[in-house]
């Protein structure tokens, strides 16, 4: 089956299911305030992606954030306290693990759908995708604790 | 003991660690590689009694180092601990020849239990 029958809108569903569940047992964080946007990709956000690819698929699943909630992330994922030092790099570590995690967890609930599916190696972006007429997106703005992001679910055509 | 965690993640890296010394492991001696193939030369100098390695990795994958420390011959326990959770990856793991595989995000409970279903 390929994500033309899934359809964006039901993986992002997905995708939104998966982080509730990943962020209440790996921040200890409730997603709330989840709304559908316009697709159209959040700019200067940075945020960590990984690719999901399935037979004549290929899509991304990420999340992005603000500088200061990827390090809310990432501290809240390797429980530090916000004292702790946390350099640029650790924080692309973590916010990259985090989506990996979840992109994991995305993978399970969809494997039947979507199968076979391989997972990539999760990658940190400091800075905005540009839309291209390749692309297709799905996006939902929402907030993990009180830290306001992204989730979007990118596909090549 | 001597515990060898295999994971391109620092972060992860560390996440098992801290969950290791939860889980009542504390005093043990970690290692830590960043890949299968830097994991497969500390094992062929010294094997550690458990690894513990993710799944998806640069260089050499955990299945990958798996098979190779299986076809070396060398004795080593080995446990995944992954975001992978399918039934395909998880009967792979197990017919590969490791003793458990962890879904992450996990907690030191089951970090416990796991460990000691290995020996």
């Amino acid at each position: 089956m390929s994500t033309e029958r899934i359809g964006l809108d039901r993986l992002l569903e997905t995708a939104v299911a998966s982080l509730q569940n990943v962020a209440a047992s790996a921040l200890s964080k409730e997603v709330s305030a989840v709304e559908r946007r316009p697709a159209r990709l959040p700019r200067d956000m940075p945020g960590a992606y990984v690719p999901l690819l399935a037979k004549g698929d290929n899509l991304q699943v990420g999340i992005a954030s603000s500088l200061d909630g990827c390090c809310s992330i990432a501290r809240s994922l390797l429980m530090m306290g916000p004292d702790e030092d946390l350099s640029a790099s650790d924080v692309a570590d973590a916010v990259g693990e985090f989506i990996n995690i979840l992109a994991g967890e995305l993978k399970t609930r969809i494997a039947k759908d979507l199968s076979p599916i391989t997972l990539g190696l999760p990658l940190f972006l400091n800075g905005a995708i540009e839309p291209t007429e390749a692309l297709d997106f799905a996006i939902a703005d929402l907030r993990i604790g009180e830290t306001a992001a992204s989730l979007l679910i990118v596909h090549q055509k | 003991m001597r515990l060898l965690i295999v994971d391109d993640s620092k972060a992860m890296r560390s996440i098992v660690m801290r969950a290791l010394r939860q889980a009542g492991y504390e005093g043990h001696t970690f290692e830590e590689a960043s890949n299968g193939a830097e994991a497969l030369e500390l094992i062929r100098r010294s094997p550690p009694d458990l690894v513990l390695s993710d799944w998806n990795m640069p260089e050499m994958n955990g299945p990958a180092l798996l098979e190779a420390i299986r076809q070396e011959g060398l004795q080593v326990r080995f446990g995944f601990i992954t975001s992978e959770s399918t039934a395909e990856i998880r009967e792979q793991a197990l017919a590969g020849g490791a003793s458990f595989l962890l879904t992450k995000p996990f907690t030191p409970d089951s970090l416990r239990s796991a460990l000691a279903g290995a020996f």
